[in-house]
């Protein structure tokens, strides 16, 4: 007896759809356990009995308790700076909020040490404010630079956190504690605040990830305050002790992952207590007076800083040489637009990397969301794990496993390209997964019950879907690929010279103009990129939403 | 009591209520009745201090308002979207804005308790607001307003994101609730139903200004406007000529047939040969066989062919094709197939005659909507 037609073409489709599902699931394991768990287990591997034991020397402990002290420090006051800007942001009725975008905008697509630089410049040893201007002897390195740093770098990180959150509870419930007879003060205490909490603590555990790993602020401006980052590098590239560096790392790990562990039962926890998300017409209640001048006085004084700060680059990379010579130049423009292959190698590869970051995200979102491959949890758990990695353990772990065969891709532009993809696998992941789950599953169902084989739904329905989220991811991708600088700086050979290790680099041997006109330079392209994605696709770039 | 004294607002230059005068007795529920966009959550929102007025004033017994804060006004608002705060229970819930009185503790119990009771939540007082429906929800924002003993208790199309059955429960216990504390209320709703069945008074209105302010009866038999009786129910627009008229009562010609109709205003002048549109509720049309029937004068009914019958339950739904047009009519209960030619009859009284004003409201032309009908006149 004959099968009907449609029996035996529904058994190839079967087949086919295994084969396309099953090539997906295997580039994206290969990907994740190649890039991120081989090196991270390599890592942990590396020192042996001896090398541990070295935990308990005093430079060790030292580094440590400092990087648990600027940690606190840098986070809370990140998180204030960043709660008031993510406030004043949220209420319609505030002046100069456009301004205030801007300003959080920057230290989030540009380098964050490019902050750290600044401070240098201004406030160094032969600082413009320090040395020229009040002839004094002092300097600002250290721990109030660097928290003072810090606290500039990360607060948008804050401000991103929160304001979603913030918009949310501005209008209907503060309407109604206002309206059952409570104050704009003890509105902000009894329901803006309590509702705001879990954010905030998200919002801290964010922080505190990414000021206890920071690398290019403490490296250009901790003068003697050692961190643990800073003392890895300071191990592997200075020493060439990579057992010891090693060590450093994962003492590090260990609480950044915790943070991230906590971070993500926030996240999950949270959902639960939403705001009753439908926000209706009405317009959030206006400030009171007092409290809106005082806000504006504490914003408008953080944003004078941080002009002086941004302006304090752009006039760096214009000055023949800062602290001695302040006569005008383009040379350090032409230098490093035209002669060095820094920044157009930056460029580059940051671009090759967004690719690869938003083509494989969206594949891994998909294989994680809408098959049911074996190993599904595992995949999600590695491609968000970058996030919690420091970027100098990456750094060092990569340089261990990539340099002998069978995996020998150490001073190739092909490990670096690698190693910004995984930097910018996080967060490309999330948003990919954002994506997809905003297409309704019932979406490719009817394609597939009208007789379409799963890669012909990849193809004719998801991609052309993903239109505009595409773009913002790889724009994202860009971003995040061109700014890093703790991972690269230890992978980077002679021959291939990128932007941010350059711009450190030129820093501690005093070329302020060099390195200035370097960092110029790598925001100019950042910027550019930036509005080449706005100008393609307006509003729908859906990037920062400040 | 309330009382609205000439109130202006605009938004970004655009007008969103002109010169709206109000008043609102104690112990009054009182409907403010549009589509969105009318001005009648603007107009809301200016009595609980949420916006200031452009110009005009706002009294709660007696007393200016104007500048007050909502914290500082004696209203309070019960919210479409609840407003109930996630991070209380029930009952902190409903004693936050005692607390805001500094009120006593065992005070603040009492009140909460009685509350819940009024709103019939006793016992639920330790839920956390994620744990309750959203009848329930609505039920908690109505107690949490009610105990604080506001003057006036706004409400802001309350009913709106509840289901239908949930919806109309909750409409009953709020009469019985504002008969029980004599509250005076002002509800906004864009539902004509909803406003029929609870207010004591509807104000309609219509691109920030008042249409009719009357009670659901008069609203519904004797609307002012042409808009009013359009929003209003269901209704039949035909287009007649007067051919004969008095102060009661004109004679109108519609596709060969002469129909009385009341004027709705005495005040305009009509002249014979003038245009008018003609509004017939359904329930006021009856159908009779062509031909069968002989004791409603012929000149007085209208000729059509059934199109088709809808069974709705307690009524059924006829559509009749009236010169290329179609009329709705409701009965209790309808023999007519598809294809049956019948007779029209309307009611003594039942028709109502809009003079064409100039700038005045127009029914829509039939073919956008195909909910009521226009019949065209044969002029």
């Amino acid at each position: 007896m004959t099968r009907p037609d449609w029996q035996r073409r529904s058994r190839r489709r079967l087949l086919a759809d295994r084969i396309t599902v099953g090539t997906l699931a295997v580039y994206v394991g290969g990907l994740l356990v190649l890039l991120v768990l081989v090196p991270t287990v390599a890592m942990l591997f590396e020192p042996d009995g001896e090398t541990w034991r070295r935990l308990a020397e005093p430079r060790v402990a030292q580094a440590a308790k400092n990087t648990v002290v600027i940690g606190v420090a840098s986070t809370l006051s990140a998180t204030v700076i960043g709660f008031l800007f993510a406030y004043a942001l949220s209420r319609p009725d505030l002046g100069g909020r456009t301004v205030l975008r801007v300003l959080a905008l920057l230290p989030l697509v540009s380098p964050p040490f490019v902050v750290g630089l600044a401070v240098l410049l201004l406030f160094g040893r032969r600082g413009l404010i320090t040395h020229e201007m009040l002839g004094l002897d002092v300097s600002l390195l250290g721990f109030g630079g660097l928290w003072l740093v810090q606290t500039l770098s990360f607060f948008p990180m804050a401000t991103l956190t929160l304001l979603p959150t913030l918009k949310n509870i501005g209008s209907t419930l503060e309407w109604a504690s206002r309206d059952l007879g409570w104050t704009w003060f003890q509105t902000f205490r009894r329901v803006t605040l309590p509702l705001a909490f879990p954010t905030i603590l998200n919002a801290l555990l964010l922080v505190g990830m990414f000021v206890i790993t920071d690398f290019g602020n403490p490296v250009l401006i901790g003068a003697g305050y050692q961190v643990l980052s800073v003392e890895a590098y300071v191990q592997a590239v200075g020493r060439q002790d990579f057992g010891m560096a090693a060590v450093l790392c994962v003492l590090l790990f260990v609480p950044t992952l915790v943070l991230f562990l906590i971070q993500r039962r926030v996240l999950a926890r949270r959902s639960a207590v939403t705001v009753s998300g439908k926000t209706g017409t009405l317009p959030p209640a206006p400030l009171p007076p007092m409290v809106r001048r005082g806000l504006l006085a504490v914003l408008g004084m953080v944003s004078a800083l941080m002009i002086l700060i941004y302006g304090s680059i752009l006039a760096g990379s214009f000055t023949q040489a800062w602290g001695a010579d302040w006569s005008l130049t383009t040379d350090h423009w032409r230098t490093a637009l035209l002669r060095g292959d820094d920044i157009r190698n930056s460029a580059l590869l940051a671009a090759t990397a967004a690719i690869i970051t938003t083509i494989s995200t969206l594949v891994a979102a998909y294989v994680v969301h809408r098959t049911k491959v074996v190993g599904r949890g595992l995949m999600d758990g590695l491609a968000v794990l970058p996030s919690a990695i420091p970027g100098t353990m990456i750094g060092i772990s990569w340089l261990l496993t990539f340099n002998e065969a069978p995996l020998a891709l150490t001073g190739t532009a092909l490990i670096l390209v690698l190693v910004m993809v995984v930097r910018a696998l996080p967060v490309g992941y999330r948003t990919a997964v954002t994506t997809i789950n905003q297409i309704s599953p019932s979406i490719d169902e009817a394609a597939t019950d009208l007789g379409a084989s799963r890669a012909r739904v990849i193809v004719q329905i998801m991609f052309p879907l993903l239109g505009g989220a595409f773009t913002t991811s790889l724009v994202f991708g860009f971003l995040h690929a061109i700014n890093t600088l703790s991972a690269v700086i230890f992978l980077t050979s002679p021959g291939i010279g990128l932007g941010a290790p350059t711009i450190v680099n030129l820093a501690e041997f005093g070329q302020w103009g060099a390195a200035t006109g370097v960092a110029a330079g790598l925001m100019v392209v950042s910027f550019a990129g930036l509005a080449v994605a706005k100008l393609a696709l307006g509003s729908r770039l859906r990037l920062y939403d400040l | 009591m309330i009382e609205l004294k000439s109130l202006c607002k605009s938004f970004d230059g655009v007008p969103a209520v002109r010169d709206l005068n109000l008043v609102v007795g104690r112990g009054e529920f009182l409907c403010l009745l549009g589509s969105s966009g009318c001005g009648k959550s603007t107009t809301l929102r200016m009595i609980a201090g949420f916006i200031q007025p452009d110009s005009g004033t706002v009294l709660i017994d007696g007393v200016d308002v104007s500048g007050f804060g909502p914290d500082a006004r004696p209203t309070s608002m019960v919210f479409q979207d609840y407003a109930i705060f996630p991070h209380l229970t029930v009952a902190e819930n409903i004693e936050f804005g005692l607390k805001a009185q500094k009120l006593a503790r065992d005070e603040r119990a009492r009140r909460t308790e009685e509350a819940l009771e009024l709103v019939g939540l006793t016992g639920l007082g330790g839920r956390r607001p994620n744990e309750l429906s959203g009848g329930q929800q609505q039920r908690v924002a109505v107690a949490r307003s009610l105990a604080i003993r506001p003057s006036v208790l706004l409400m802001d199309e309350p009913l709106s994101n509840l289901d239908a059955k949930t919806r109309i429960q909750l409409r009953t216990q709020l009469r019985e609730i504002q008969r029980d504390t004599a509250t005076t209320i002002v509800y906004v709703t864009h539902d004509q139903e909803e406003a029929l069945a609870l207010g004591d008074r509807i104000a309609v209105m219509r691109d920030g200004s008042l249409e009719q302010l009357g009670s659901g009866h008069e609203i519904y038999l004797a609307p002012s406007n042409g808009y009013v009786a359009d929003f209003v129910g269901i209704t039949n627009w035909l287009v007649g000529e007067v051919v004969g008229e008095s102060p009661e009562s004109w004679e109108i010609n519609v596709a060969g047939a002469a129909l009385p109709a009341t004027p709705a205003s005495a005040t305009v002048p009509v002249s014979s040969g003038s245009l008018v549109d003609v509004s017939v509720r359904p329930e006021d049309v009856s159908l009779t066989e062509e031909g069968g029937d002989r004791s409603a004068p012929a000149e007085r009914a209208l000729r059509g062919v059934v199109r088709d019958v809808q069974f709705l339950g307690p009524v059924v739904r006829t559509y009749v094709d009236v010169d290329g047009s179609v009329m709705i009519v409701h009965s209790a209960q309808s023999g007519w197939s598809p294809g049956a030619p019948v007779r029209l009859s309307i009611g003594d009284g039942a028709a109502r005659a809009f003079p064409r004003t100039e700038g005045a409201w127009r029914p829509p032309a039939a073919a956008a909507r195909p909910e009521s009908a226009v019949v065209t006149a044969a002029s």
